[in-house]
């Protein structure tokens, strides 16, 4: 039976350690807070403002009409050509220009095609340029009649602000650096300095050390957490739709599962270096990279998107936008939900077969 | 010439305890390699297979047509609509993320030129995606309209004035016809190993020293200041060279991806640019006391300028006040020259303005680097 004053103990032992090195502290709380605030302000997929040269061979009142349509968007601004007759290429070499149009002389009297030259060098932006030069043109035919009017209605997010997408991503990616990478760097700094051995010979349980141990980064995970929410709708009015406890449930079994991760490093690793490698590489960079925190999955090659599916923070990133969101109830969301408790359960056993206090 | 002796058995040093670990050939090269490769996979901000889903309350042949029109191109993935849900709630079961209602009379409307409404509905949960699947359904409708209008007789078109409808826009993508993203990414993933490998390995081996108590016994040995940190900067020096070819090499072999431009300039730029982050290296390893702390330090560091070195969204994107901060990023500026030369092949003069400032902060970093390291160990 685990002794609650000892747990006590340990934890506070731990709380000491983490503590007394407060400038890692101080980066594990500005860390994702900076980087809320670069996701919240700078992260805008949305072009504006390419430079466009426009070569009007034509000089008509169409060609001006339509010279003039590009340059009241905000997604372009005309540049002069300045250099004479300079090639699309060497403009887009020097960044002088990123698209170029070239309207033919005798343009809708005679001729009727455009030239658009883009600077795929940045595919995204080529291709957005693209539609909307295409959206642009076809506006032009549509004035008349006979178009069809697009009525986009965006929901859950109107403004597209991407602070609503990355508020939940930031929560799974720190749950995961403090619970994970934290706890296994921490005991395998026990290990490499000796001091497990005299920890191990005291009477605390091997039970009570674990418990101890991780319950101080439990605590500071959740704390961590809950300022990103807190700040992310202080400052980019992210919305919490659904319910605060269903949300707590699910943030429990995804700490759980960190922990798990984070405990069978430490039973492979020796050393604190190995430790923090080792960490990195199966939960942090999956975390980032392969759960849809910030990359669309199903913009992967298909085997990538077969390895998400044992990534933890793709099921709690769709659990916890969900809730957030779109106001999801346990029901919309069992799916996830279930694949969740089954992996952290999964993890939960064989942690706790692998992990044993011994030395050597 | 002595002083050149001295440095050499440094070198000699440095390089036997490098090559001694095999952990750290791992980190050296099959780390960055798996990187590579995973990113370039894994990093695209393309949108593609975007679940759809019409609700067609018209059902002729028009609105059939227009459906069929998104299935091309793999940027969409059309699914059945499910009879006993509404577009909202398809929305929020995470069933799709478009739903475009086409009315009843579509069809009627389009044909008499009162311009049927088309209401499109997106889940804006992913802010980017949903701009861009906008935009590619503003671009495809287009699209379809006009190949319509194109295909009508002329009569139609006189009688209703729509000379307009029949402007042609021939697109031509430079340097990238095919439009990889593959093409943007991997240079990018290349300048961020460079600065990763150069800065964080420099600073960690200093920290080494200093945490075991060797670096007390390299100073007191005969070897001046400047003679130990070059012994200790030439190899990652040497190194971080090394794996930018490994990187190349790879990007030829599974991206398929070669350097349009010269391959001096870029190794000369590189080295320019390599003065900045062995110098941030110094500057971290002078200021922390353990290797824990280098690390998260430098991580601290490289992700605060990965997000601002327009690796991911172009800094023109972002707000003013952002893009100043973005100016004094070392890391942007190597970024766009990367792309410029592998990508576009540009000149060292269409560079110049990114050498200039390469430069000045090499100079600069390095400079206040050696006076801290001089005054601080």
């Amino acid at each position: 039976m685990p002794d609650l004053k000892r747990i006590k103990a340990m934890a506070q032992k731990e709380l000491f350690h983490i503590l007394r090195d407060p400038r890692t502290l101080v980066i594990l709380f500005l860390m994702p807070l900076l980087q809320l605030i670069i996701f919240g302000y700078a992260m805008n997929m949305e072009i504006r403002d390419v430079p466009l040269v426009i070569a009007d061979y034509s000089g008509n009142s169409a060609s001006k009409e339509l010279i003039r349509v590009f340059s009241n968007t905000r997604y372009f601004v005309v540049v002069p050509q300045a250099e004479g007759s300079l090639e699309p290429e060497t403009l887009f070499r020097n960044r002088s220009a990123q698209a170029s149009l070239v309207i033919p002389p005798g343009f809708m009297e005679s001729r009727f095609d455009l030239l658009l030259q883009i600077d795929a060098g940045d595919q995204n932006t080529a291709q957005m340029v693209q539609s909307y030069a295409t959206a642009i043109v076809a506006s032009l035919g549509a004035k008349l009649s006979a178009g069809i009017d697009l009525r986009p209605v965006v929901i859950f997010n109107p403004d597209l602000k991407s602070s609503f997408f990355f508020v939940p991503g930031l929560i799974a990616m720190i749950l995961v650096m403090i619970c994970a990478l934290l706890t296994s760097i921490s005991i395998s700094r026990e290990k490499e300095l000796g001091t497990m051995e005299q920890i191990l010979v005291s009477p605390v349980s091997a039970t009570e050390i674990l418990l101890g141990k991780v319950l101080p980064y439990i605590a500071l995970g959740l704390m961590d957490a809950l300022l990103i929410l807190g700040v992310g709708m202080l400052l980019f009015q992210v919305p919490f739709r659904g319910d605060f406890t269903v949300f707590l449930g699910f943030t429990f079994l995804y700490v759980l599962t960190a922990l798990c991760i984070g405990l069978m490093v430490s039973t492979i690793a020796k050393t604190q270096q190995a430790a923090m490698m080792m960490a990195l590489a199966i939960t942090l960079l999956p975390t980032i990279l392969l759960s849809g925190f910030m990359f669309p999955i199903a913009s992967m090659p298909p085997l990538l998107q077969k390895i998400t599916y044992i990534v933890p923070a793709r099921y709690y990133l769709q659990i916890i936008r969900g809730i957030m969101l779109k106001g999801n109830s346990i029901a919309q969301l069992y799916q996830s939900g279930l694949t969740l408790a089954g992996m952290s359960l999964l993890l939960l056993v064989v942690a706790a077969r692998r992990f044993k206090l011994r030395l050597g | 010439m002595r002083a050149l002796g001295v440095i050499r058995s440094f070198l000699i040093k440095e390089f036997r305890q490098i090559l001694r670990s095999r952990e750290m050939l791992v980190v050296l090269f099959a780390l960055p390699a798996i990187q590579l490769l995973l990113m370039g996979f894994a990093v695209t901000n393309e949108v593609k297979n975007l679940s759809l889903c019409f609700f067609d309350y018209d059902r002729s042949s028009l609105s059939r047509a227009l459906a069929a029109s998104f299935q091309t191109g793999g940027r969409f993935r059309v699914l059945p609509a499910p009879p006993d849900a509404g577009p909202e709630e398809l929305l929020a079961n995470w069933y799709c993320k478009v739903v475009i209602v086409i009315p009843r009379g579509f069809e009627r409307d389009f044909n008499t030129g009162r311009q049927p409404g088309l209401q499109v509905i997106s889940d804006g949960i992913d802010g980017n995606t949903a701009a861009l699947a906008n935009s590619y359904i503003g671009g495809t409708l287009a699209d379809f309209v006009q190949k319509r209008m194109q295909s009508r007789d002329t009569a139609f078109l006189k009688a209703r004035n729509q000379e307009a409808g029949k402007i042609n826009l021939i697109t031509r993508m430079s340097f990238n016809p095919d439009l990889k993203s593959s093409a943007g990414i991997i240079p990018g993933i290349m300048a961020v190993l460079v600065t990763v490998t150069s800065m964080l390995l420099s600073a960690i081996s200093l920290v080494k020293e200093k945490e075991l108590g060797t670096l007390e016994q390299l100073l007191v040995t005969p070897a001046k200041k400047q003679q130990i940190l070059a012994g200790k900067l030439i190899p990652y020096l040497l190194l971080t060279l090394a794996q930018m070819q490994v990187a190349l090499l790879l990007a030829r072999l599974f991206f398929w991806i070669q350097i349009a431009g010269s391959y001096t300039e870029l190794m000369l730029f590189s080295l320019v640019y390599l003065f900045t982050t062995l110098g941030l290296g110094i500057l971290i390893s002078t200021r922390v006391a353990s290797q824990q702390e280098a690390m998260f330090f430098s991580w601290f560091v490289m992700v605060v300028s990965i997000l601002l070195s327009g690796f991911f969204v172009p800094i023109r994107n972002m707000p003013a006040g952002i893009r100043l901060i973005a100016f004094f990023n070392p890391l942007s500026h190597y970024m766009t020259v990367l792309r410029e030369i592998v990508v576009k092949g540009s000149s060292l003069m269409q560079l110049s303005r990114e050498l200039i400032i390469l430069s000045v902060s090499g100079l600069v970093i390095f400079g206040i680097s050696i006076a801290s390291f001089r005054k601080r160990v």
